[in-house]
């Protein structure tokens, strides 16, 4: 049954005082708000922060599930973020799954799931689990999206995975953006979800809260999985609090590393590299004598680290390949990496966070 | 999923496997139910995935730990990172109790 004008001019009133959009082309329409009668005619204009709300209308039709077609307004909304400046530029977008609880949103967001992907939603019998997937998709092709200049629907994106079952873009063939040297990775903990961009350079990252605790014993499980020098720099910490952190910043930074390489836990067993926080070139990896095993040659050390603590409440670590590695002499110092963060509710606001307290670099 | 490669000294996961004993089944999932806090209601069987128990990359790795411990044997990265099930990590510590004792 259609909305009563009554609901309808209500609705508008409402939708009114929450509508701050930096350009008015931006309006579109989805099924999480009520329908208006007309788009409406003023609009305040906020500055700084982009905000932009989710308004529908007769003025703009329901976009059709048409897969790459840019006539599609739905992902419209996604703003342009400053490009992507050179391989050592980071750009991280996350998302707090305990914030969104709106269900209507969330069916949106499900709406960008491929069917195979839904199936795997479907497949998860905790809600909170199934929430998290549709989430960590929905991120996921929205970021690439903004990062494709907001020209191919999130809906449209295709995956393949590489032998060892690391995700990658399936570009199509017959696009433009076939040559799009854009590569991702994602993270997730139950609190939140972060998706890092990098162009031109293989990457990889890892969050983890802070306040995690860990079941076994913080230096047996750095016996077992860590090298030994990690163990002893882990020993030396007197305080547990402060042992139980540092492990989990090496911990991160580990499996943003493997997660960059792409094969595996076992393509790079976390006794097989070790990574040093206190040097005074920033955040250094280096094989051990366990990688000199057949095997392992693929172990390489030119990877550029950054390390931060995020919202005083994660602990986040990037891992990019380092391309320009191989000219700078080994005592030069590596640039360090650009990193730009973004917390997100896709289609209804991004803020940027990096450079505020959220985002507090460690290394 | 990729087929196993041998390498010289590891275990090789086998592709057809027969079935883990109910006991190690039992066993495993009591472990997995310890190391991720598992509500007492929700079902933990040999079919139970780790990822519908929402273990991430350190539960998984504190469970090998821990089965390590149990069953008094060493896994390694390739063999962990082929489990999936809790009757795949009963699977493969069956074959390792196995070869260890043989």
């Amino acid at each position: 049954m259609p909305p009563t004008a009554r609901a309808i001019s209500q609705a508008w009133r409402a939708a009114r005082s929450r509508i701050r959009m930096r350009h008015h082309h931006l309006l579109l329409r989805c099924r999480a708000m009520p329908l208006l009668p007309l788009p409406p005619r003023t609009l305040r204009v906020s500055g700084g922060l982009v905000h932009h709300r989710l308004i529908r209308c007769h003025g703009m039709p329901i976009p059709r599930r048409t897969p790459g077609v840019s006539g599609g307004r739905l992902f419209a909304s996604l703003p342009l973020p400053p490009p992507l400046q050179s391989p050592r530029e980071v750009h991280v977008w996350y998302l707090c799954p305990d914030e969104l609880n709106n269900q209507s949103q969330l069916n949106m967001y499900e709406e960008l799931l491929s069917p195979s992907e839904r199936e795997y939603a479907d497949s998860m019998k905790a809600t909170m689990l199934r929430k998290d997937v549709v989430l960590s998709r929905a991120l996921l092709r929205t970021t690439l999206s903004r990062y494709t200049g907001c020209k191919i629907d999130p809906r449209s994106f295709e995956f393949k995975k590489n032998k060892f079952g690391k995700p990658e873009v399936l570009w199509p063939l017959d696009d433009s953006t076939a040559e799009q040297p854009l590569h991702f990775n994602i993270s997730h903990t139950t609190s939140l979800i972060a998706c890092g961009i990098a162009i031109n350079a293989h990457i990889g990252i890892d969050v983890e809260e802070k306040k995690r605790n860990t079941t076994k014993n913080i230096l047996s499980l750095a016996r077992r999985y860590f090298t030994p020098s990690e163990v002893d720099s882990l020993a030396e910490i007197s305080d547990s609090d402060a042992q139980r952190k540092e492990f989990l910043k090496l911990w991160t930074l580990k499996e943003a590393y493997v997660k960059a390489l792409g094969m595996g836990f076992s393509g790079a067993p976390f006794s097989t590299f070790s990574i040093m926080l206190e040097t005074s070139k920033g955040i250094r990896i280096s094989k051990t004598s366990n990688a000199s095993r057949p095997g392992y040659d693929h172990l390489s050390e030119n990877w550029l680290f950054t390390l931060a603590e995020l919202n005083s409440s994660h602990y986040m670590s990037v891992c990019i390949e380092d391309s320009s590695r191989s000219q700078a002499g080994p005592e030069d110092s590596p640039a360090p990496v650009g990193l730009k963060v973004w917390k997100t509710v896709p289609f209804v606001e991004d803020t940027l966070v990096s450079g505020t307290e959220a985002v507090k670099l460690i290394a | 999923m990729s087929a196993p490669v041998a390498t010289a000294g590891s275990a090789v996961f086998p592709a057809h496997r027969l079935q883990a004993k109910q006991d190690t089944v039992d066993k495993v999932c009591g472990i997995v139910k310890k190391q991720l806090a598992v509500a007492e209601d929700t079902v933990v069987s040999g079919e139970t995935k780790f990822a519908d128990l929402g273990a991430d990359s350190l539960d998984t790795v504190e469970i090998v730990m821990g089965l390590e411990e149990a069953f008094s044997i060493t896994v390694d990265e390739s063999s962990a990172q082929e489990i999936r099930t809790v009757e795949d990590a009963a699977s493969l510590i069956d074959k390792l109790v196995t070869d260890k004792d043989s």
